[in-house]
């Protein structure tokens, strides 16, 4: 259940393909998936047809609906407000749900090198190339425990994300 | 609608306006240099001096900007001059059809804020290279990826440089073609200065205030000509048609042509197919601009980069209704010939925005918003410059030519050197592209962006099977085959307006290559993968999955 921060392979640090084939990982990784990619469907094929509506439908876009102000300037518009509306519902969605998991992911793997003494991933990052200096970590997770986020518990973790 | 009050006549409360020499030079050159006096001032406060010896400080200034900070840069580095003078101008001339560039340009955030920014900043460290060096063959894709991110940067910042030309020209009275270029001279040599002492974190800052003078400068603006139309945007729709109905049905046009889609990509079917392409570039493009993936680097962590791009989805979206305003009314405040060539207004439409101001307040107007628009070039040229020396320096001189090698403080010397050749590049090309129009240079970066960097920054995040293999024929493809189609097509030659109306060996009738090189793009990022022999490291593949959505590991901010 808990991801593994055994030895590693490929930096001798932390196993990323045990915590990738971890349940929590795996469910987070589902979580993203299944929001993101519905939701940039949604935007693009609405934006497609609207653009396609523009240069084959033109005799309704120019349909005068309130005044001088046609579809085209309505749907033009109504796309600006769907933008915004996905953004919102994005940033609740990832607030809720993709934060807690994250912070619990990354807790859990810290937690666990800070107890076997080696540095934390943070040190030697870098695209993978450059060799830092790996000194020991800082203890930030000195109470010893991390937050457990369960599917359809939407609570939010104590003392997570900044 | 409702109507707030009632509308005034149409030519009350304005100021004559002579759109051939509008304003007093004078005004125009005292608030330039107090502009440029301003900023510079904060560049060298806020960039901390001349201490950049660390990538970190110089390349993504420290990582320190806040969400809110950071999405009102943004704002002020994908403002351009394409999207305020160019689509201003578009809509003035082309009408509703203009307006289809804001939609574009603000729906691609979607793709940006959803697939693309909280990964890319768990994963990278300066460049869009860095995500893709992350589990692909480094040495391959940071080439690649450096040479798509210069092109998108040079097509970019000849635009910027272009516009700079005939902008100024307009509001200093200089009309000589010597003189533009000396201007073009003077901004690219302002851009290095800035880059050069402010680094990542003085360019943040120019791109913030110009951001603030922008969106206030287009709002009062915007309120200005509302109020003059009762608030009723109806009103001013019909005061367009009003104004334009003659020339239109002189034109062969619909008198309501200007308020309908179609007037510039009506036409036949490859008209509409090409606007069509032209849609999906400007979608797609955005998630693939390096400048703009570069500053989700500047914040400390994920959440901030999220936080960022929700402020510039609505400080953009915002702006684009203000665009929209903007350019009707300045179609119903000047007559439509005054855009024609003939007319001798200097910049052509890309003056639409600046004479709104100048009929609406005059010359005091004018120069605020001439000052806003060099404001505006100034902060996206500084915004482009960085991000060219960034890719050279971390991506091809530290991590190809030396290795990883490198000792401490060259990647920083090396990439301000490259500041230099970038601007005085910059300068050339702006000089020699100044009678270009700006959207279609920006069109071919958004282009380029969405076919050659797109599909691999997708792919790489999201598909465990990608290879090295599929990213470079996706950017080596993505990115020949727009260029050829620009190349062939009546942009180039064959056509009055192109940039050889001598010649014609033009035989592709699109005049935007994405609806081809976009889906080649994807096309060839997938071929390339499964006709990959070998296989990428497994273990670095799931390093890069758990790292980009935990953001374990992912680069923290300098401290200070």
């Amino acid at each position: 259940m808990t991801p593994s921060a055994g030895p590693g392979r490929a930096t001798g640090q932390v196993d990323y393909v045990a915590i990738e084939n971890s349940p929590p990982f795996r469910r987070l990784r589902l979580t993203q998936r299944a929001f993101v990619i519905p939701a940039v469907s949604f935007g693009l094929i609405w934006y497609i047809i609207y653009v396609l509506m523009a240069s084959w439908a033109t005799d309704f876009m120019s349909t005068k609906v309130i005044g001088n102000v046609n579809w085209a300037i309505i749907l033009g518009l109504a796309q600006i407000l769907t933008t915004f509306a996905i953004t919102l519902i994005y940033v609740a969605f990832a607030n809720r749900k993709l934060d807690p998991e994250a912070a619990a992911i990354r807790c859990q793997v810290e937690l666990e090198l800070t107890q076997l003494g080696r540095p934390l991933p943070g040190q030697l990052a870098g695209g993978g190339q450059v060799a830092g200096g790996g000194q020991a970590a800082p203890a930030d997770q000195s109470a010893g425990s991390c937050p457990i986020v369960r599917p359809d518990q939407p609570e939010t973790t104590p003392g997570g994300a900044a | 609608m409702i109507r707030l009050m009632a509308a005034i006549p149409a030519d009350l409360a304005l100021v004559d306006v002579n759109p051939a020499s509008p304003g007093k030079p004078a005004i125009n050159i005292t608030i330039f240099l107090a502009f440029v006096v301003v900023t510079l001032f904060i560049v060298i406060r806020g960039g901390g001096g001349s201490k950049h010896s660390s990538g970190e400080e110089f390349f993504a200034g420290g990582r320190s900007f806040s969400g809110a900070q950071n999405g009102l840069a943004i704002s002020g580095d994908y403002l351009s001059a394409a999207s305020f003078l160019g689509i201003v101008g578009a809509i003035a001339t082309a009408g509703y059809d203009g307006f289809l560039y804001s939609v574009g340009f603000l729906v691609a955030w979607i793709v940006a804020l959803l697939l693309v920014a909280e990964l890319m900043r768990n994963t990278g460290k300066f460049t869009m290279a860095d995500v893709l060096a992350f589990r692909l063959r480094a040495r391959p894709v940071r080439v690649a990826a450096a040479i798509t991110t210069l092109a998108v940067t040079f097509f970019y910042l000849l635009a910027q440089m272009a516009g700079a030309g005939g902008l100024v020209s307009l509001l200093l009275g200089i009309n000589g073609s010597g003189s533009q270029s000396l201007v073009i001279a003077l901004v690219g040599l302002l851009m290095i200065v800035y880059v050069l002492i402010g680094g990542m974190k003085g360019t943040t800052w120019v791109q913030m205030i110009k951001a603030v003078l922008l969106i206030a400068g287009a709002a009062v603006t915007t309120i200005w000509v509302l109020a003059l139309n009762g608030f009723d945007l109806s009103e001013l729709l019909g005061r367009v048609v009003d104004r334009t109905s003659d020339f239109m049905a002189a034109h062969g046009q619909a008198p309501d042509a200007m308020v309908k889609p179609g007037l510039k990509y009506g036409g036949d079917n490859w008209a509409k197919v090409d606007f069509l392409s032209l849609g999906l570039a400007l979608v797609l493009g955005t998630a693939g601009l390096p400048h703009v993936l570069m500053r989700f680097y500047t914040v400390p962590t994920a959440k901030e980069a999220r936080k960022s791009v929700v402020w510039s989805i609505f400080l953009i979206g915002l702006f684009y209704v203000f665009t929209l305003v903007l350019g009707y009314a300045a179609a119903y405040l000047y007559p439509p010939e005054t855009w024609d060539k003939s007319s001798g207004v200097p910049g052509g439409s890309n003056a639409a925005a600046p004479l709104v101001a100048a009929k609406l307040g005059g010359s005091l107007m004018l120069g605020i918003m001439a000052a806003v628009a060099f404001a505006t070039i100034l902060a996206v040229v500084a915004g482009l410059a960085i991000t060219a020396a960034t890719s050279f320096s971390h991506d091809i001189y530290t991590n190809v030519i030396k290795k990883g090698r490198v000792k401490p403080g060259a990647e920083v010397r090396v990439a301000k050197a490259t500041v230099i050749v970038t601007g005085l590049i910059a300068i050339a090309g702006g000089i020699a592209a100044k009678d270009q129009n700006i959207a279609f240079l920006v069109s071919l970066a958004f282009a380029v962006a969405a076919s050659a960097n797109l599909p691999t920054i997708v792919f790489s995040l999201y598909w465990k099977r990608f290879t090295t293999r599929g990213a470079l024929w996706s950017m080596y493809g993505g990115m020949t085959s727009a260029l050829l189609i620009i190349v062939f097509s009546p942009v180039v030659s064959g056509d009055e307006t192109a940039m050889f109306p001598g010649a014609d060996f033009a035989f592709i009738p699109l005049s935007n290559p994405g609806i081809v090189s976009i889906p080649l793009g994807f096309a060839l990022a997938i071929l390339g993968t499964f006709l990959s022999r070998t296989k990428d490291s497994p273990a670095k593949e799931a390093e890069m999955d758990v790292r980009a959505l935990t953001g374990l590991g992912a680069e923290k901010a300098t401290s200070h």
